[in-house]
Protein backbone atom coordinates (compact mmCIF):
# COMPACT_ATOMS: atom_id res chain seq x y z
CA UNK A 1 0.00 0.00 0.00
CA UNK A 2 1.22 3.25 -1.07
CA UNK A 3 0.70 6.96 -1.06
CA UNK A 4 -2.44 8.48 -2.42
CA UNK A 5 -2.01 9.46 -6.06
CA UNK A 6 -4.09 11.43 -8.46
CA UNK A 7 -6.29 9.55 -9.58
CA UNK A 8 -6.99 8.40 -6.01
CA UNK A 9 -8.26 12.24 -5.76
CA UNK A 10 -10.11 12.40 -8.95
CA UNK A 11 -12.09 9.49 -8.17
CA UNK A 12 -12.83 11.58 -4.79
CA UNK A 13 -13.83 14.23 -6.87
CA UNK A 14 -16.59 12.40 -8.61
CA UNK A 15 -17.89 10.76 -5.74
CA UNK A 16 -18.05 13.85 -4.21
CA UNK A 17 -20.80 14.75 -6.73
CA UNK A 18 -22.98 12.16 -4.48
CA UNK A 19 -22.20 13.42 -0.92
CA UNK A 20 -25.71 13.84 -0.36
CA UNK A 21 -27.29 10.95 -1.87
CA UNK A 22 -28.12 9.78 1.96
CA UNK A 23 -28.71 12.41 3.84
CA UNK A 24 -29.97 11.88 6.57
CA UNK A 25 -31.19 13.42 9.80
CA UNK A 26 -29.27 11.66 12.28
CA UNK A 27 -25.33 11.46 10.80
CA UNK A 28 -26.80 14.19 7.83
CA UNK A 29 -23.88 13.75 5.42
CA UNK A 30 -21.89 10.89 7.06
CA UNK A 31 -22.29 8.06 4.68
CA UNK A 32 -22.27 9.94 1.66
CA UNK A 33 -18.70 11.67 3.14
CA UNK A 34 -17.62 8.19 4.30
CA UNK A 35 -18.57 6.93 0.42
CA UNK A 36 -16.34 9.73 -1.38
CA UNK A 37 -13.09 8.62 0.91
CA UNK A 38 -13.12 4.75 0.00
CA UNK A 39 -10.64 5.32 -2.99
CA UNK A 40 -8.33 6.68 0.20
CA UNK A 41 -8.99 3.91 2.36
CA UNK A 42 -8.18 1.38 -0.42
CA UNK A 43 -5.06 2.91 -1.37
CA UNK A 44 -3.68 3.24 2.08
CA UNK A 45 -5.23 0.70 3.98
CA UNK A 46 -4.04 -3.13 3.45
CA UNK A 47 -4.74 -4.23 6.40
CA UNK A 48 -8.36 -4.93 7.93
CA UNK A 49 -8.21 -3.23 11.24
CA UNK A 50 -7.12 -0.23 9.80
CA UNK A 51 -9.86 0.07 6.92
CA UNK A 52 -12.65 -0.85 9.59
CA UNK A 53 -11.44 1.93 12.22
CA UNK A 54 -11.14 4.56 9.23
CA UNK A 55 -14.92 3.59 7.89
CA UNK A 56 -16.33 3.61 11.08
CA UNK A 57 -14.08 7.17 11.58
CA UNK A 58 -15.95 8.71 8.30
CA UNK A 59 -18.95 7.49 9.03
CA UNK A 60 -19.54 9.69 11.82
CA UNK A 61 -21.71 12.98 11.68
CA UNK A 62 -20.47 15.63 8.94
CA UNK A 63 -22.14 18.19 7.18
CA UNK A 64 -21.00 20.39 4.73
CA UNK A 65 -22.41 22.89 2.03
CA UNK A 66 -22.42 19.87 -0.82
CA UNK A 67 -19.37 21.99 -3.26
CA UNK A 68 -17.47 23.23 -0.26
CA UNK A 69 -17.26 19.50 1.04
CA UNK A 70 -14.59 19.32 -1.11
CA UNK A 71 -12.07 21.22 1.55
CA UNK A 72 -12.94 18.59 4.08
CA UNK A 73 -12.58 15.77 1.61
CA UNK A 74 -8.88 17.01 0.52
CA UNK A 75 -7.58 17.75 3.98
CA UNK A 76 -9.13 14.89 5.55
CA UNK A 77 -7.45 12.68 2.39
CA UNK A 78 -3.78 14.50 3.23
CA UNK A 79 -4.27 13.84 7.25
CA UNK A 80 -4.92 10.30 6.72
CA UNK A 81 -2.24 9.99 4.56
CA UNK A 82 -0.04 11.56 7.07
CA UNK A 83 -1.73 9.08 10.16
CA UNK A 84 -0.68 6.05 8.26
CA UNK A 85 2.65 7.22 7.06
CA UNK A 86 3.82 8.47 10.87
CA UNK A 87 1.86 5.71 12.06
CA UNK A 88 -0.12 8.12 14.28
CA UNK A 89 -1.64 6.33 17.77
CA UNK A 90 -3.89 8.46 18.19
CA UNK A 91 -6.57 9.55 15.24
CA UNK A 92 -8.53 11.71 17.49
CA UNK A 93 -7.11 15.24 15.56
CA UNK A 94 -8.96 13.81 12.43
CA UNK A 95 -12.69 13.76 14.00
CA UNK A 96 -11.92 16.91 15.90
CA UNK A 97 -10.44 18.54 12.43
CA UNK A 98 -13.86 17.16 10.72
CA UNK A 99 -16.09 18.64 13.55
CA UNK A 100 -13.93 22.12 12.98
CA UNK A 101 -14.89 22.68 9.60
CA UNK A 102 -18.53 22.10 9.69
CA UNK A 103 -19.62 25.44 10.26
CA UNK A 104 -17.00 27.13 7.95
CA UNK A 105 -17.74 24.92 4.98
CA UNK A 106 -21.50 25.24 5.48
CA UNK A 107 -21.44 29.45 6.16
CA UNK A 108 -19.04 30.10 2.98
CA UNK A 109 -21.08 27.37 1.17
CA UNK A 110 -24.69 29.09 1.73
CA UNK A 111 -23.38 32.73 1.32
CA UNK A 112 -21.66 31.87 -1.29
CA UNK A 113 -23.43 29.90 -3.58
CA UNK A 114 -27.32 29.63 -2.09
CA UNK A 115 -27.38 33.47 -0.87
CA UNK A 116 -25.28 34.82 -4.10
CA UNK A 117 -24.66 33.06 -7.26
CA UNK A 118 -27.37 31.08 -7.51
CA UNK A 119 -30.21 33.85 -7.42
CA UNK A 120 -28.12 36.29 -9.44
CA UNK A 121 -27.30 34.17 -12.21
CA UNK A 122 -31.34 32.90 -11.59
CA UNK A 123 -32.45 36.21 -12.91
CA UNK A 124 -29.98 36.16 -15.45
CA UNK A 125 -31.24 32.91 -16.61
CA UNK A 126 -34.49 34.42 -17.44
CA UNK A 127 -32.98 37.47 -19.60
CA UNK A 128 -30.91 34.46 -21.46
CA UNK A 129 -33.72 33.08 -22.13
CA UNK A 130 -35.63 36.15 -23.53
CA UNK A 131 -32.78 36.40 -25.80
CA UNK A 132 -31.52 33.15 -26.75
CA UNK A 133 -34.28 30.70 -26.12
CA UNK A 134 -33.52 27.66 -25.04
CA UNK A 135 -29.25 28.12 -25.97
CA UNK A 136 -30.61 30.57 -22.38
CA UNK A 137 -30.53 27.73 -20.44
CA UNK A 138 -27.40 26.45 -22.01
CA UNK A 139 -25.30 29.41 -21.53
CA UNK A 140 -26.95 29.46 -17.81
CA UNK A 141 -25.56 25.79 -17.10
CA UNK A 142 -21.97 26.61 -18.00
CA UNK A 143 -21.78 30.19 -16.54
CA UNK A 144 -23.24 28.45 -13.11
CA UNK A 145 -20.98 25.54 -13.57
CA UNK A 146 -17.88 26.82 -14.06
CA UNK A 147 -17.98 28.89 -11.11
CA UNK A 148 -19.25 25.16 -9.15
CA UNK A 149 -16.65 23.31 -10.90
CA UNK A 150 -13.95 25.39 -10.02
CA UNK A 151 -14.69 25.63 -6.38
CA UNK A 152 -14.96 21.82 -6.18
CA UNK A 153 -11.74 20.72 -7.67
CA UNK A 154 -9.97 23.95 -5.87
CA UNK A 155 -10.89 23.22 -2.80
CA UNK A 156 -10.07 19.53 -3.26
CA UNK A 157 -6.76 20.12 -4.48
CA UNK A 158 -5.96 22.76 -2.73
CA UNK A 159 -7.09 21.14 0.90
CA UNK A 160 -5.08 18.15 -0.33
CA UNK A 161 -1.79 20.26 -0.27
CA UNK A 162 -2.51 22.44 3.21
CA UNK A 163 -4.02 19.47 5.26
CA UNK A 164 -4.50 20.98 8.49
CA UNK A 165 -3.50 24.68 7.44
CA UNK A 166 -6.60 24.61 5.22
CA UNK A 167 -8.74 25.79 8.40
CA UNK A 168 -7.02 29.59 8.09
CA UNK A 169 -8.68 29.92 4.66
CA UNK A 170 -12.19 29.18 5.69
CA UNK A 171 -12.90 32.05 7.74
CA UNK A 172 -15.52 33.90 7.28
CA UNK A 173 -14.53 36.73 8.52
CA UNK A 174 -11.34 36.74 5.81
CA UNK A 175 -14.01 36.31 3.37
CA UNK A 176 -16.82 38.64 4.05
CA UNK A 177 -14.78 41.76 2.40
CA UNK A 178 -14.92 39.51 -1.38
CA UNK A 179 -18.52 38.33 -0.29
CA UNK A 180 -19.45 41.99 0.14
CA UNK A 181 -18.05 43.21 -3.04
CA UNK A 182 -20.03 40.62 -4.73
CA UNK A 183 -22.78 41.68 -3.20
CA UNK A 184 -22.33 44.94 -4.57
CA UNK A 185 -21.92 43.81 -8.14
CA UNK A 186 -24.80 41.59 -8.11
CA UNK A 187 -27.16 43.88 -6.78
CA UNK A 188 -26.40 46.20 -9.14
CA UNK A 189 -26.88 43.55 -11.86
CA UNK A 190 -30.03 42.86 -10.03
CA UNK A 191 -31.22 46.35 -10.74
CA UNK A 192 -29.76 46.13 -14.67
CA UNK A 193 -31.71 42.98 -14.97
CA UNK A 194 -34.73 44.48 -13.75
CA UNK A 195 -34.60 47.77 -16.37
CA UNK A 196 -34.22 44.90 -18.95
CA UNK A 197 -36.70 42.69 -17.97
CA UNK A 198 -39.34 45.98 -17.73
CA UNK A 199 -38.59 47.00 -21.16
CA UNK A 200 -38.41 43.65 -22.76
CA UNK A 201 -41.33 41.70 -20.52
CA UNK A 202 -43.40 44.66 -19.94
CA UNK A 203 -42.67 47.88 -22.09
CA UNK A 204 -41.96 46.11 -25.55
CA UNK A 205 -45.96 44.62 -25.17
CA UNK A 206 -46.94 48.02 -24.58
CA UNK A 207 -49.44 46.51 -22.01
CA UNK A 208 -49.10 49.38 -19.14
CA UNK A 209 -51.90 47.54 -16.92
CA UNK A 210 -49.19 44.45 -16.91
CA UNK A 211 -46.53 46.65 -16.09
CA UNK A 212 -48.57 47.86 -12.87
CA UNK A 213 -49.40 44.90 -11.32
CA UNK A 214 -45.31 43.60 -12.28
CA UNK A 215 -44.16 46.57 -9.74
CA UNK A 216 -47.01 46.55 -6.97
CA UNK A 217 -46.01 42.26 -7.43
CA UNK A 218 -42.20 43.26 -7.04
CA UNK A 219 -42.72 45.41 -3.97
CA UNK A 220 -45.87 43.89 -2.18
CA UNK A 221 -43.43 40.92 -2.29
CA UNK A 222 -39.98 42.17 -1.49
CA UNK A 223 -41.71 43.85 1.47
CA UNK A 224 -43.24 40.31 2.64
CA UNK A 225 -40.84 38.12 1.93
CA UNK A 226 -38.08 40.91 3.44
CA UNK A 227 -40.14 40.33 7.18
CA UNK A 228 -40.89 36.76 7.05
CA UNK A 229 -44.17 37.42 7.27
CA UNK A 230 -45.16 34.60 4.77
CA UNK A 231 -44.11 30.92 2.72
CA UNK A 232 -43.65 31.57 -0.66
CA UNK A 233 -46.20 29.47 -1.76
CA UNK A 234 -48.92 31.54 -0.22
CA UNK A 235 -47.32 34.71 -1.76
CA UNK A 236 -47.88 33.04 -5.49
CA UNK A 237 -51.54 32.24 -4.47
CA UNK A 238 -52.45 35.80 -3.55
CA UNK A 239 -50.69 37.45 -5.96
CA UNK A 240 -51.72 35.55 -8.79
CA UNK A 241 -55.44 35.86 -7.61
CA UNK A 242 -55.05 39.41 -6.86
CA UNK A 243 -53.87 39.77 -10.53
CA UNK A 244 -57.01 37.99 -11.62
CA UNK A 245 -59.01 39.85 -9.76
CA UNK A 246 -57.67 43.31 -10.72
CA UNK A 247 -58.04 41.90 -14.38
CA UNK A 248 -61.69 41.88 -13.87
CA UNK A 249 -62.27 44.52 -12.82
CA UNK A 250 -60.03 47.06 -14.35
CA UNK B 1 -47.59 11.06 -28.21
CA UNK B 2 -49.76 8.20 -26.65
CA UNK B 3 -50.67 9.45 -23.04
CA UNK B 4 -49.13 6.76 -20.97
CA UNK B 5 -45.38 6.88 -22.79
CA UNK B 6 -46.04 10.89 -22.05
CA UNK B 7 -46.58 10.07 -18.47
CA UNK B 8 -43.13 8.47 -18.29
CA UNK B 9 -41.05 10.51 -19.89
CA UNK B 10 -41.88 13.26 -17.46
CA UNK B 11 -41.62 11.32 -14.15
CA UNK B 12 -38.06 10.34 -15.72
CA UNK B 13 -37.00 13.74 -16.01
CA UNK B 14 -39.01 14.46 -12.23
CA UNK B 15 -36.69 11.70 -10.87
CA UNK B 16 -33.38 13.70 -12.22
CA UNK B 17 -34.65 16.41 -11.36
CA UNK B 18 -35.06 15.46 -8.21
CA UNK B 19 -31.93 13.95 -7.94
CA UNK B 20 -30.14 17.22 -8.96
CA UNK B 21 -32.11 18.93 -6.11
CA UNK B 22 -30.76 17.73 -3.54
CA UNK B 23 -29.17 14.42 -3.74
CA UNK B 24 -26.39 14.60 -6.49
CA UNK B 25 -24.41 16.50 -8.95
CA UNK B 26 -26.50 20.11 -8.41
CA UNK B 27 -25.12 21.13 -11.41
CA UNK B 28 -28.69 23.53 -11.99
CA UNK B 29 -30.56 21.03 -14.59
CA UNK B 30 -33.03 20.97 -12.03
CA UNK B 31 -33.80 24.67 -11.88
CA UNK B 32 -37.13 25.49 -14.26
CA UNK B 33 -35.10 27.66 -16.14
CA UNK B 34 -33.19 24.49 -17.80
CA UNK B 35 -35.81 21.83 -17.28
CA UNK B 36 -39.24 23.78 -18.55
CA UNK B 37 -37.53 24.75 -21.77
CA UNK B 38 -35.82 21.10 -22.33
CA UNK B 39 -39.88 19.50 -21.30
CA UNK B 40 -41.34 22.14 -24.16
CA UNK B 41 -38.43 21.13 -26.36
CA UNK B 42 -39.10 17.35 -26.03
CA UNK B 43 -42.80 17.35 -26.68
CA UNK B 44 -43.03 20.36 -29.42
CA UNK B 45 -44.10 22.87 -27.30
CA UNK B 46 -40.73 25.20 -26.78
CA UNK B 47 -42.06 28.51 -26.16
CA UNK B 48 -44.49 27.61 -23.77
CA UNK B 49 -41.13 25.53 -22.00
CA UNK B 50 -39.67 29.36 -21.74
CA UNK B 51 -42.43 30.67 -20.81
CA UNK B 52 -43.08 28.49 -17.88
CA UNK B 53 -38.92 28.58 -17.27
CA UNK B 54 -39.23 31.79 -17.23
CA UNK B 55 -42.45 32.61 -14.51
CA UNK B 56 -41.01 29.62 -12.11
CA UNK B 57 -37.10 30.49 -11.58
CA UNK B 58 -37.19 32.82 -9.05
CA UNK B 59 -40.07 32.76 -6.28
CA UNK B 60 -38.63 29.10 -4.78
CA UNK B 61 -35.13 30.32 -5.21
CA UNK B 62 -35.20 31.81 -1.27
CA UNK B 63 -36.32 28.79 -0.35
CA UNK B 64 -32.63 28.33 0.81
CA UNK B 65 -31.41 24.68 2.03
CA UNK B 66 -29.83 24.80 5.77
CA UNK B 67 -29.25 21.91 7.33
CA UNK B 68 -32.39 19.64 7.40
CA UNK B 69 -34.61 23.01 6.56
CA UNK B 70 -36.45 22.81 3.36
CA UNK B 71 -38.85 24.42 1.72
CA UNK B 72 -41.53 23.16 -1.13
CA UNK B 73 -40.30 21.14 -3.93
CA UNK B 74 -41.04 23.98 -6.36
CA UNK B 75 -38.07 22.04 -9.09
CA UNK B 76 -40.69 19.35 -9.65
CA UNK B 77 -43.59 21.75 -8.95
CA UNK B 78 -42.03 23.63 -12.23
CA UNK B 79 -41.75 19.94 -13.72
CA UNK B 80 -45.50 19.40 -12.92
CA UNK B 81 -46.43 23.04 -14.38
CA UNK B 82 -44.59 22.75 -17.44
CA UNK B 83 -45.80 19.02 -18.26
CA UNK B 84 -49.50 20.69 -17.25
CA UNK B 85 -49.46 23.58 -19.78
CA UNK B 86 -48.20 21.85 -22.87
CA UNK B 87 -50.74 18.66 -22.12
CA UNK B 88 -53.64 20.99 -21.62
CA UNK B 89 -52.67 22.93 -24.50
CA UNK B 90 -52.15 20.55 -27.01
CA UNK B 91 -55.43 19.09 -26.14
CA UNK B 92 -56.43 23.12 -26.80
CA UNK B 93 -57.94 22.93 -23.28
CA UNK B 94 -58.34 26.91 -23.10
CA UNK B 95 -56.68 29.73 -24.20
CA UNK B 96 -52.96 29.91 -23.38
CA UNK B 97 -52.92 32.31 -19.89
CA UNK B 98 -55.83 30.45 -18.30
CA UNK B 99 -53.51 27.13 -18.98
CA UNK B 100 -50.51 28.72 -17.46
CA UNK B 101 -52.05 29.95 -14.72
CA UNK B 102 -54.03 27.16 -13.75
CA UNK B 103 -50.86 24.84 -14.06
CA UNK B 104 -48.97 26.67 -11.91
CA UNK B 105 -51.70 26.85 -9.34
CA UNK B 106 -51.87 23.17 -9.38
CA UNK B 107 -47.98 22.64 -9.28
CA UNK B 108 -47.86 24.33 -6.09
CA UNK B 109 -49.75 21.55 -4.49
CA UNK B 110 -47.40 19.01 -5.60
CA UNK B 111 -44.74 21.06 -4.54
CA UNK B 112 -46.32 20.97 -0.59
CA UNK B 113 -46.42 17.24 -1.45
CA UNK B 114 -43.12 17.07 -2.14
CA UNK B 115 -41.89 18.57 1.47
CA UNK B 116 -43.05 15.53 3.44
CA UNK B 117 -42.16 13.06 0.47
CA UNK B 118 -38.51 14.43 1.17
CA UNK B 119 -38.47 14.07 4.89
CA UNK B 120 -39.83 10.57 4.23
CA UNK B 121 -36.60 9.90 1.92
CA UNK B 122 -34.61 11.44 4.81
CA UNK B 123 -35.67 9.02 6.95
CA UNK B 124 -35.55 6.22 5.18
CA UNK B 125 -31.92 7.16 4.73
CA UNK B 126 -31.12 6.37 8.35
CA UNK B 127 -31.87 2.43 7.68
CA UNK B 128 -29.05 3.00 5.09
CA UNK B 129 -26.30 4.76 7.48
CA UNK B 130 -27.35 1.75 10.07
CA UNK B 131 -26.91 -0.86 7.37
CA UNK B 132 -23.64 1.18 6.78
CA UNK B 133 -22.05 0.93 9.94
CA UNK B 134 -22.86 -2.95 9.96
CA UNK B 135 -20.46 -3.25 6.38
CA UNK B 136 -18.35 -1.39 8.23
CA UNK B 137 -17.67 -3.41 10.89
CA UNK B 138 -16.86 -5.93 8.23
CA UNK B 139 -14.44 -3.55 6.24
CA UNK B 140 -17.11 -4.12 3.24
CA UNK B 141 -16.34 -0.66 1.46
CA UNK B 142 -18.10 -1.87 -2.07
CA UNK B 143 -21.73 -2.25 0.40
CA UNK B 144 -21.49 1.10 1.96
CA UNK B 145 -20.73 2.45 -2.26
CA UNK B 146 -24.23 0.77 -2.75
CA UNK B 147 -25.81 2.20 0.33
CA UNK B 148 -25.15 5.60 -0.62
CA UNK B 149 -26.51 4.91 -4.54
CA UNK B 150 -29.47 3.50 -2.92
CA UNK B 151 -29.57 6.96 -1.24
CA UNK B 152 -29.80 8.30 -4.35
CA UNK B 153 -32.28 6.25 -5.90
CA UNK B 154 -34.68 6.55 -3.22
CA UNK B 155 -34.99 10.23 -4.21
CA UNK B 156 -34.99 9.65 -8.30
CA UNK B 157 -37.85 7.65 -7.22
CA UNK B 158 -39.63 10.41 -5.15
CA UNK B 159 -39.78 12.57 -7.68
CA UNK B 160 -40.57 10.28 -10.30
CA UNK B 161 -44.01 9.24 -8.14
CA UNK B 162 -45.03 12.77 -7.48
CA UNK B 163 -44.36 14.21 -10.35
CA UNK B 164 -46.15 10.71 -12.43
CA UNK B 165 -48.74 11.09 -10.30
CA UNK B 166 -49.23 14.06 -9.71
CA UNK B 167 -49.60 15.09 -13.55
CA UNK B 168 -51.88 12.15 -14.21
CA UNK B 169 -54.28 13.81 -11.06
CA UNK B 170 -53.65 17.30 -12.41
CA UNK B 171 -54.60 15.88 -16.01
CA UNK B 172 -57.76 14.23 -14.63
CA UNK B 173 -58.95 17.64 -12.54
CA UNK B 174 -57.92 20.37 -14.53
CA UNK B 175 -58.52 19.36 -18.65
CA UNK B 176 -62.37 20.01 -17.34
CA UNK B 177 -62.18 22.72 -15.21
CA UNK B 178 -59.65 25.00 -17.75
CA UNK B 179 -62.26 24.05 -19.92
CA UNK B 180 -64.88 25.44 -17.75
CA UNK B 181 -62.74 28.87 -17.51
CA UNK B 182 -64.56 31.59 -20.01
CA UNK B 183 -62.13 32.75 -22.11
CA UNK B 184 -63.38 36.45 -21.64
CA UNK B 185 -61.14 36.04 -18.65
CA UNK B 186 -57.68 35.07 -20.46
CA UNK B 187 -56.50 38.73 -20.00
CA UNK B 188 -57.06 38.80 -16.30
CA UNK B 189 -54.81 35.03 -16.47
CA UNK B 190 -52.47 37.24 -18.23
CA UNK B 191 -52.06 39.69 -15.40
CA UNK B 192 -51.19 37.01 -13.51
CA UNK B 193 -48.02 36.51 -15.46
CA UNK B 194 -46.99 39.67 -14.74
CA UNK B 195 -47.87 38.93 -11.35
CA UNK B 196 -45.83 36.22 -11.10
CA UNK B 197 -42.56 38.00 -12.43
CA UNK B 198 -42.91 40.97 -10.54
CA UNK B 199 -43.12 38.09 -6.88
CA UNK B 200 -40.13 36.73 -8.19
CA UNK B 201 -37.55 39.44 -8.76
CA UNK B 202 -39.41 41.16 -5.59
CA UNK B 203 -38.28 37.78 -3.35
CA UNK B 204 -35.01 37.37 -4.59
CA UNK B 205 -34.20 41.13 -4.41
CA UNK B 206 -34.81 40.46 -0.52
CA UNK B 207 -31.34 38.16 -0.63
CA UNK B 208 -29.53 41.41 -2.16
CA UNK B 209 -30.58 44.49 -0.79
CA UNK B 210 -30.10 45.74 2.45
CA UNK B 211 -29.78 49.23 3.77
CA UNK B 212 -26.37 49.03 3.30
CA UNK B 213 -26.29 47.82 -0.82
CA UNK B 214 -29.54 50.32 -1.64
CA UNK B 215 -27.96 52.48 -3.48
CA UNK B 216 -25.63 50.26 -5.79
CA UNK B 217 -29.49 49.33 -6.65
CA UNK B 218 -30.86 52.28 -7.07
CA UNK B 219 -28.51 54.41 -9.00
CA UNK B 220 -28.23 51.92 -11.58
CA UNK B 221 -31.72 51.24 -11.64
CA UNK B 222 -32.68 54.99 -12.28
CA UNK B 223 -29.99 55.47 -14.75
CA UNK B 224 -31.34 52.39 -16.57
CA UNK B 225 -34.55 53.73 -16.81
CA UNK B 226 -33.76 57.03 -17.93
CA UNK B 227 -31.73 55.60 -20.76
CA UNK B 228 -34.51 53.60 -21.75
CA UNK B 229 -36.97 56.20 -21.32
CA UNK B 230 -34.22 58.67 -23.49
CA UNK B 231 -34.02 56.15 -26.63
CA UNK B 232 -37.84 55.49 -26.69
CA UNK B 233 -38.46 59.21 -27.00
CA UNK B 234 -35.56 59.80 -30.04
CA UNK B 235 -36.50 56.31 -31.50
Amino acid sequence: MGQIRKIDLLKVLLRSFYIQSSWNFERLLGLGFCFCLIPIARRLFNNQEDLIDFLQRHLDFFNSHPYMATYALGAVADIEEQAFVKKWEDKRPITIFKNRVIGPLGALGDALFWHLIRPALGILGIILLYFFDIWGSVIYLIAYNLVHFSVRIKGLFDSYSKGFDIVRDLSLRKTQKYFRILKYIFTSLLAVELVVIMNKFVYESSSWKGLFVFIISMIVSFLLVRRQKITIDLLIVIIVCSSIILGLVI
Amino acid sequence: MDFFPEVLIIAIIAGLVSIDTASGWQVMISQPVVSCPILGLIFGYPELGLLMGILLELPWLINIPMGGVHGSEGNLGAIVAASLGIYLKSHQANTDNIIVIISIMYSLVVSRVGIYLVDYVRKANLMLIHSADKAALLGDTKRISWLNSIGLFYSFLMGFFLVGIGFTLGVIVLKPLAAFVHQEFNFAFGLAKYGLLGLGIGAVATLFITRETKWYAVVPFVTGVLIFVFISIFR
